[in-house]
């Protein structure tokens, strides 16, 4: 059964927020807007198969990622955004809210090595707040296997050498 | 969870580019955004599925001539990009909305180029194959005895058209390569191309009336039962459904302008421009490209 427009409508107003927040992490800043408009634009047209409503909130993210990585293939080729922090180290030195800041770099370096469904898995929970089984939606596993892939995610990232000095220093935090 | 994983996740959202008041910006981004897709949903909320091309239709060489502010013949010295926007009173039926196109002009292929950058190919040699080699480009009707006009709209819609069936072809070709990350890369443009700019979002006079719309439907429609298709490595699938949607190209080698041009045409050819000529020496051989087939 399609959506009606007024249920599109609430979809829009519960997580419209949430995915404009994970494409401006993620990409340019400049095109959040226009995929926002492009994520929401595809769940009209696939009102009529749209997942249940407790699982839309990932099959928005889902979509998202998906238009962003095909955005940025379209703009310079190859890997996508998420093969490296780069839009996010933009990002965030245009806000000025990490910037040169050693604790962020060090994050940044950490997080850049490891896989990209792996980190991706990480943001998409700790960033975006998306629950293990979201994100394990997101990146296209069976929460079982995300939830194993989260956990060695976390383990690889705390004993990576650049963040080992800073775990057992919580003062600055 | 552990001090450790506590201190992990802090360091993480420390690292958070986005700014801590961003809500109070993004409201306004919201908002416009919502504006954007109520007018698109009150486009595309009737679309009833049909089988034919977006056509330029244009109530005769008046029209154009009026449009233009001028005559067909002071029409036919301008450029391809005519700056004239279509507008609900000169827009029949079929007509996508947007900018009018003069499909005579020496500089269409450019013009289509420069409309339709943003629609991704496989390679610039692909889109150039596609952009100046294409045989046709839909919609071409002529508004008159001897003048071609068609909308950015409609045109982005056709170029858009003609990349599926390019990504296609490629996925199809590198599964035969048994090319997994190239597989895997057209899988990935495939999946975007039904939310593709050039389908959804319309430029120019904005929206599009209960005809384009659901033409516009059927081609996002098309290309997501080939995204899928492609998604679900079902080979079978994918030739069936382009076989029908996709053919291949029949540029023939010294493809140029056709003698007379386009009043040479008549109803049952295929639609050719004035400005037809061989794709560029950079371009690659056509034979694997396929293209929407002229069958409305």
């Amino acid at each position: 059964m399609p959506i009606t427009p007024a249920e599109f409508e609430a979809l829009y107003r519960s997580h419209a927020g949430e995915v404009l927040g994970f494409l401006r992490r993620r990409g340019p800043a400049a095109d959040a807007e226009d995929l926002l408009a492009e994520v929401f634009l595809v769940a009209w047209r696939r009102r009529a198969d749209l997942p249940d409503a407790v699982a839309r909130r990932a099959w928005l993210f889902g979509t998202a990622r998906r238009l962003l990585l095909a955005a940025h293939r379209g703009r310079v080729g190859g890997a996508g955004p998420l093969d490296d922090v780069s839009a996010a180290d933009v990002e965030a030195a245009d806000h000025g809210t990490v910037g040169a800041d050693r604790r962020g770099a060090a994050v940044r370096a950490a997080l850049a090595s490891l896989a990209e469904v792996d980190r991706e898995l990480l943001l998409l929970t700790v960033w975006d707040g998306l629950t293990v089984a979201e994100a394990s939606e997101v990146v296209g596993l069976l929460p079982g296997a995300g939830r194993v892939r989260l956990h060695r995610a976390r383990r690889r990232l705390a004993a990576d050498p650049t963040l080992v000095d800073l775990l057992p220093s919580p003062a600055p935090l | 969870m552990t001090e450790t994983d506590q201190t992990l996740d802090d360091l993480l959202r420390d690292a958070d580019p986005r700014p801590v008041d961003a809500a109070a910006s993004d409201k306004a981004v919201l908002d416009r955004t919502w504006a954007r897709l109520e007018a698109e949903l009150a486009a595309s909320t009737v679309v009833p599925i049909r089988r034919r091309r977006v056509r330029a239709v244009i109530a005769g060489t008046a029209a154009l001539a009026v449009l233009c502010g001028g005559t067909a013949v002071a029409a036919e010295l301008l450029k391809a990009r005519t700056g004239v926007v279509a507008t609900p009173s000169t827009q029949t039926e079929e007509f996508a909305p947007g900018e009018v196109i003069d499909l005579t002009a020496p500089d269409l292929r450019e013009a289509v180029m420069e409309l339709t950058r943003d629609v991704p190919f496989p390679s610039e040699a692909v889109r150039h194959s596609v952009v100046y080699g294409a045989k046709d480009f839909d919609p071409i009707v002529s508004a008159g005895p001897d003048k071609y006009v068609s909308s950015s709209a409609g045109e982005r819609f056709t170029v858009a058209r003609y990349a599926v069936c390019a990504w296609s072809d490629d996925f199809v070709a590198a599964t035969a390569a048994n090319d997994s990350t190239r597989r895997k890369a057209d899988v990935t443009a495939l999946a975007a191309a039904p939310a593709w700019r050039a389908f959804s979002l319309v430029d120019g006079s904005g929206t599009l009336n209960e005809a384009t719309a659901g033409i516009r439907d059927e081609y996002v429609g098309t290309a997501q039962s080939i995204a899928d298709a492609a998604a679900g490595g079902d080979l079978a699938r994918l030739k069936k459904i382009t076989e029908t949607w996709c053919v291949p190209v029949a540029a023939p080698a010294g493809y140029a302008t056709a003698p007379g041009g386009p009043a040479a045409r008549t109803a049952t050819e295929p639609a050719t421009t004035a400005t037809e000529r061989p794709a560029p020496a950079t371009a690659p051989e056509p034979a694997r490209m396929s293209q929407p087939t002229t069958k409305g």
